[in-house]
């Protein structure tokens, strides 16, 4: 739990350097290799997941132990509730016990975070791509910050509220299948 | 006082650290004031030198001596940290005290201020008002505006201690008496929510910390003063990593690291030791 309060930044700094740099399995900068050709294919989404893979290791290093903490608090809840002492008394697996009884119950908290962390996709990693130089929202964002380009940054606002309620809505109308308590009238 | 922090050195491993760290930076920030060169200015000596005896931590490339460099940047953080820390206590405590002890409308109006500079989205309101100040951007106005920002939460945590506070008999006696709000308030009621402002303090300047680093990080404070935030993003412009200038990358990022980390420690085991049923834990360890 001890990486929780380090800036996420500083955590991609020291990646940038170990995994970039001293060891260069991963590419410093940029959203896929130079000159590779924009399309679906294997080869550039290969390209795409490689030049991925540290600034989204930098953020769950950071943030895997808050939701840790959230679903174990959850969890130690539910495993005092009538059903579970009951399910344990009737002697099913305790694999069984543990997926189809506490998971699936503890796993709604956890949902609405999800939805809540998918508006900090547009703002939220904007250090982030500026130390991996990432073509994403946020680098776009600074660099219309610091041009004064106000149409920019209001189209990029635009986006990331269009993208944060539809992610509510779609996790709204997925609790019901989650949930059987939850109806839609 | 003294007592309690004997206790849990030697109870605590994580206090020992915290605070043996802390002690060494303020140490630091007190011996920066030895510096021998002006810290502002560039080329006050020899470029991209490796560390030797003469420059422990060997030199950058816009020619400044990287550790002299480093300590003065540690005092700067620590004392945004603490002026920002300071603005942003003293705000929530009255708030809370006040409007916890009061209740009824002013309660309502206030805790809706509150509200609403709890919800609000505060990292494009600093990029902002850092870009319009950024003239006149000392350390002392960036920890005025960031401890502007940074009481809220606390001043709603504070409020419900006091909501229960305020039921107890002591009070009643104290009103009984004739004591004033403000006198009840501060002299009956403070004290008793004053290990919770220590523990929120040092989350504070954390905080703090993170904040400053971030917004210079983006080139958004004034980049002449040396603090743990403006080392990197110098370092970073002069492409430190590709150079391989570990000393100048590596310097400034284990400072922050570092620093965090024993606030952080500091903090949980404080808290810990406020929570009556993690202390009879401790009592009974031993």
């Amino acid at each position: 739990m001890g990486v929780r309060p380090i800036p996420y930044y500083i955590v991609a700094l020291v990646l940038l350097i170990l995994f970039a740099f001293l060891v260069p399995i991963f590419p410093m900068a940029g959203g896929y290799s130079m000159g590779a050709k924009v399309g679906f294919n294997a080869r550039f989404i290969m390209s795409l997941l490689r030049h991925a893979f540290l600034p989204i290791l930098s953020m769950v290093t950071i943030e895997i132990g808050g939701w840790f903490l959230q679903m174990r608090n959850v969890a130690s809840n539910i495993v005092e509730e009538d059903y579970v002492v009951y399910a344990e008394a009737s002697g099913l697996p305790k694999a069984k016990i543990v997926f189809m009884y506490i998971m699936r119950n503890a796993i709604i908290p956890q949902i609405t975070g999800f939805a809540l962390n998918l508006g900090f996709i547009f703002g939220g990693a904007l250090i982030t791509e500026i130390v991996f130089a990432y073509p994403g929202m946020g680098y776009l964002l600074y660099s219309a910050i610091l041009a004064g380009d106000y149409n920019l940054i209001m189209g990029i606002n635009v986006f990331s509220i269009v993208g944060v309620s539809t992610a509510m809505l779609i996790v709204d109308l997925i609790y019901p299948l989650l949930d059987p308590r939850v109806r839609y009238q | 006082m003294f007592g309690v922090i004997r206790e849990l050195y030697r109870n605590d491993k994580r206090f020992a650290f915290g605070f043996t760290v802390l002690a060494f930076f303020v140490i630091i920030s007190f011996a920066s004031r030895f510096a021998p060169y002006d810290m502002r200015a560039w080329n006050t000596a020899p470029r991209d030198l490796r560390p030797s005896l003469q420059h422990p931590l060997g030199t950058n490339s816009i020619g400044q001596d990287i550790m002299w460099q480093a300590m003065v940047a540690t005092r700067n953080s620590l004392l945004l940290g603490l002026i920002a820390a300071a603005i942003s206590r003293v705000i929530a405590i009255v708030v809370g005290l006040l409007s916890g002890y009061k209740g009824g409308l002013f309660d309502r109006v206030v805790m809706v201020v509150t509200d609403s500079f709890i919800i609000i989205p505060l990292f494009p309101i600093l990029i902002l008002i850092a870009t319009i100040l950024r003239s006149s951007l000392n350390m002392v106005v960036l920890g005025i505006v960031i401890g502007l920002f940074g009481w809220a939460w606390d001043a709603r945590l504070f409020r419900s201690q006091i909501l229960s506070l305020k039921e107890r008999e002591f009070t009643k006696t104290a009103v009984y008496s004739g004591l004033s709000t403000f006198k009840i308030v501060l002299s009956e009621h403070l004290p008793y929510i004053v290990p919770l402002v220590m523990a929120t303090t040092i989350n504070n300047v954390i905080w703090v910390i993170g904040m400053e680093v971030t917004l210079s990080m983006l080139g958004l404070s004034n980049l002449n003063t040396p603090t743990i935030g403006t080392m990197i993003y110098w370092a970073l412009q002069y492409q430190a990593i590709f150079l391989e200038m570990w000393n100048w990358i590596l310097t400034p990022v284990t400072i922050c690291i570092v620093l965090v980390l024993a606030l952080y420690m500091l903090s949980t085991s404080i808290s810990e030791y406020l929570d009556p049923r993690t202390r009879l834990q401790m009592i009974r360890k031993r």
